[in-house]
């Protein structure tokens, strides 16, 4: 059991270091933000308590060091420099280091740790009050000397009931406590059960504290830090208490929420109500599902047959139990973008200072829910598309100013639906790819012929072929030629593709273009001849009737009038080359692509369909209209189409129209 | 193996050894509940015994409590400085059946206590 707490640990250190950079790297643009340095001196203190509640002492040791830096910043002994931040991010490498060699992953470097610790007893041992500005102007005498006074307060702390199970000791909070001043404990027994009825792994007693110090009620709280969600706590100042009137005539606000300092079990209640689980558990229940969503196919496929109106009925209530299920189950793997976008201000920090730029990274869409799985495959390529940026995109300081541009660069994330899929968007406002310069790499390594005619997306594309650079050299960062040729075979990898725009001296846009999930979508399926095909429900916006009076008027080119706007339509049939002979009446499932609107022609729409995506294996993997295949509930195997892909094929290699600007083909259509 | 229990005609003696914990708080129950069926006395051995935490803290109280109500002569014995400071540390001033002198910062409801200075209930 304590092994599990153990690696819980680790899980819970990664998250909060994680939450550290974070908060050191804002820290980092606003020295002075008392919450920021609250921040991170609280995330420090939990990992060292926590950590030495669970017997990783030499990561409470360096931390403890860490922390106590981090107090003197707190008590405004020593300036948040740069230096000092850096120091700790640092730290905050070595403490992942730590981790990382306690899980048997790697092993560290002793003497980075005795650096690192060197480094922060220089800060520690010169530290002297300094007051920020702003505080000087906010701090009156009176709080000063407040601060200064020993003050006593009344203490509560009632561990929870799993408080000890979660491997927590309430004696170690107890003796940390009584380092804060002088500590009057009294223990609370009267919950002890008899001893035939006690739960040996639960803690019952309670007790009442009196402690006289200096320290605040938020140096108290941040004794319990890491246990708050699994005990209910009471912090009260005695003076308040004995003497609540003036308190009250003095401060209203305080008065009225005396629980700005008492009881923190609600908010804390709200929070525990979530359980860590491990992911491969969800895998496997996502994995159980999509069996059930397959299983539950061939039900209804029997139902549909059967005349037994009861069962019927009972199918259809499995069904639409299976889509609720798979709807819970799927969005239990989903994760907000925010943390992946987070961790990458780190790597900007670090290359900022190795290259020697001044680049700030923002973001927005860091709510966009993606698959956990996804997520796991974006770091890399978005890791080397933010290196490769800030490696050629962005100039120095100097030719920046010089081109009338802020010495300070910017790299923007955006993330944001758009149907199945999430656009993520790595933009730059740097020098731009030169698109010659590109054009005359890929001649001169034979990507493309000298007089190839290719339009500018396509020359951009370029970039993303394996060993192509067009760097003169290759530094540290960037070069070889590699990074963008990761991004392509991660993003391919995941069904997504890659835009790429780019403007002379404005900068470039790299959007990877991403499907929500890889295992079970919305669906519609359709018939064409005896073949079986599933469109995304998400990129489908309507289906209509295409009659042969249609088709006539529309002299023969492959364009629909759907209420006035013309629709120029694909063949899946003629796509496919599936020799069916064609039915009087075909649907038109219109799709909303990166092309525009496009129909897809096919014979008949069978209805929707909860789709578990089967992975077609290596042999397929540069179909690219294709994203996998289902099983039917009759035992076929139906495509699942990529409409954008699809079209985007159709339009190199079949007489279709293509929409202008005003959506009404170009006459240059092919289609006869 | 921390905990042992040997048992002799007339007591059940329980050996502590090591640091007791919630790791053997549940053996710990065992073997307390197996001394307490036998209807001998119950002597707790803690010379040799490490870092007691908060469960094995609430056993020893809750099978202290249990011996007076039912008559059993039950000892804990010797006890080490550490296992005092430790007791005292976490306000238990009062344990039953454990004398904690010099308890001037920690001070636990008498009203829940036996307040026994006896080793011996």
């Amino acid at each position: 059991m304590i092994d599990k707490y153990k690696q819980a640990y680790q899980e819970e250190a990664r998250e909060i270091l994680l939450e550290l950079e974070s908060c050191l790297l804002e820290l980092n643009e606003n020295r002075g933000d008392t919450e920021l340095i609250g921040r991170a001196f609280r995330a420090l203190h939990t990992i060292k308590g926590s950590g030495s509640m669970f017997g990783f002492d030499q990561i409470a040791s360096f931390t403890h060091h860490v922390e106590n830096a981090f107090d003197e910043v707190r008590n405004g002994r020593l300036p948040a420099s740069a230096d000092l931040i850096s120091i700790t991010l640092a730290a905050v490498d070595q403490i992942k280091a730590m981790l990382d060699e306690s899980a048997g992953e790697s092993t560290r470097d002793p003497a980075a740790c005795d650096a690192i610790l060197a480094k922060l007893r220089k800060f520690t041992g010169t530290a002297k009050p300094v007051v920020a500005p702003e505080a000087a102007l906010a701090s009156s005498p009176q709080t000063a000397a407040a601060t200064a006074e020993e003050v006593t307060w009344h203490i509560h702390f009632f561990p929870g009931p799993d408080l000890i199970r979660r491997g927590s000791n309430p004696l170690l909070l107890l003796r940390e406590l009584r380092q804060l001043g002088n500590l009057k404990i009294t223990a609370n027994t009267e919950s002890i059960p008899a001893l035939n009825k006690i739960e040996a792994e639960r803690c019952y007693i309670s007790w009442n504290m009196v402690l006289t110090t200096a320290s605040g009620a938020e140096a108290i709280r941040d004794v319990f830090i890491f246990v708050e969600d699994a005990c209910e706590l009471m912090i009260e100042q005695a003076a308040a208490t004995t003497e609540a009137q003036p308190v009250a005539e003095s401060s209203p606000s305080q008065a009225a929420e005396p629980s700005s300092t008492g009881r923190r079990t609600t908010e804390k209640a709200v929070q525990a109500a979530s359980i860590r689980v491990a992911a491969a558990k969800l895998d496997q229940l996502v994995d159980l599902v999509g069996q059930l969503v397959t299983v539950q196919a061939r039900l209804g496929d029997i139902a549909a047959r059967s005349e037994d109106r009861d069962m019927q009925a009972v199918v259809e209530e499995v069904e639409a139990l299976t889509a609720e299920l798979r709807e819970n189950s799927m969005s239990m793997r989903t994760l907000p973008l925010r943390s992946t976008f987070e961790r990458l201000k780190r790597l900007v920090y670090d290359l900022g200072r190795q290259l020697h730029k001044e680049v700030e990274l923002t973001f927005e869409g860091g709510d966009t829910d993606l698959d956990k799985t996804v997520i796991d495959q974006l770091n890399d390529p978005l890791m080397h598309l933010i290196r490769n940026c800030m490696d050629h995109g962005i100039e120095s300081a100097e030719i920046r100013k010089a081109a009338g541009k802020p010495a300070l660069a910017t790299v923007h994330l955006c993330a944001k639906h758009a149907g199945a899929q999430v656009l993520i968007a790595v933009s730059d406002d740097g020098k731009g790819i030169d698109r010659e310069a590109v054009r005359a790499r890929a001649i001169e390594r034979g990507l493309i012929a000298a007089d190839a005619r290719l339009s500018e997306s396509e020359v951009f594309s370029l970039i993303l072929a394996p060993g192509f650079s067009t760097a003169a050299q290759i530094t540290d960062v960037s070069g070889r030629g590699v990074g963008m040729d990761v991004v392509r075979r991660n993003v391919e990898s995941l069904r997504g593709s890659i835009e790429i725009a780019s403007q002379p001296g404005l900068g470039s846009t790299v959007t990877l273009r991403l499907p929500l999930t890889l295992a079970i979508i919305d669906g519609l399926l359709v018939r064409v001849g005896e073949a079986f095909f599933v469109l995304p429900l998400a990129t489908t916006v309507e289906c209509i009737e295409l009659t042969r009076q249609d088709i006539e008027k529309a002299n023969g080119k492959h364009v629909a009038n759907v209420r006035g706007q013309i629709i120029p339509y694909v063949r899946l049939g003629e796509f496919f080359n599936l020799r069916n002979e064609r039915p009087d009446r075909e649907q038109i499932m219109i799709a909303e692509t990166e092309h525009g609107r496009y129909g897809l022609v096919v014979d008949q729409v069978l209805g929707d369909h909860q789709t578990v995506i089967k992975n077609l294996g290596r042999f397929y993997r540069h179909v690219q209209f294709v994203s996998g295949a289902t099983i039917l509930g009759n035992g076929n195997v139906a495509l699942i189409l990529d409409p954008h892909r699809l079209v985007q094929d159709a339009i190199r290699t079949m007489p279709i129209a293509v929409p202008t600007e005003r959506g009404i083909p170009k006459a240059t259509s092919l289609a006869v | 193996m921390p905990i042992t229990l040997q048992s002799s005609e007339k007591a059940c003696v329980i050996q502590l050894e090591d640091d007791i914990d919630v790791t053997c708080a549940a053996e710990f129950k065992q073997l307390l509940m197996e001394a307490f069926t036998a209807r001998k006395d119950i002597q707790v051995n803690l010379d040799r015994a490490g870092d007691l935490d908060v469960t094995a803290m609430q056993l020893l109280w809750a099978a202290a409590r249990e011996a007076r109500k039912a008559g059993t002569s039950f000892s804990m014995s010797p006890v080490p400085e550490r296992v005092r400071a430790q007791v005292r540390e976490a306000g238990l001033n009062d344990f039953p059946g454990l004398a904690v002198p010099n308890a001037n910062s920690a001070t636990s409801t008498a009203a829940n206590s036996g307040n026994l200075d006896d080793r011996q209930i």
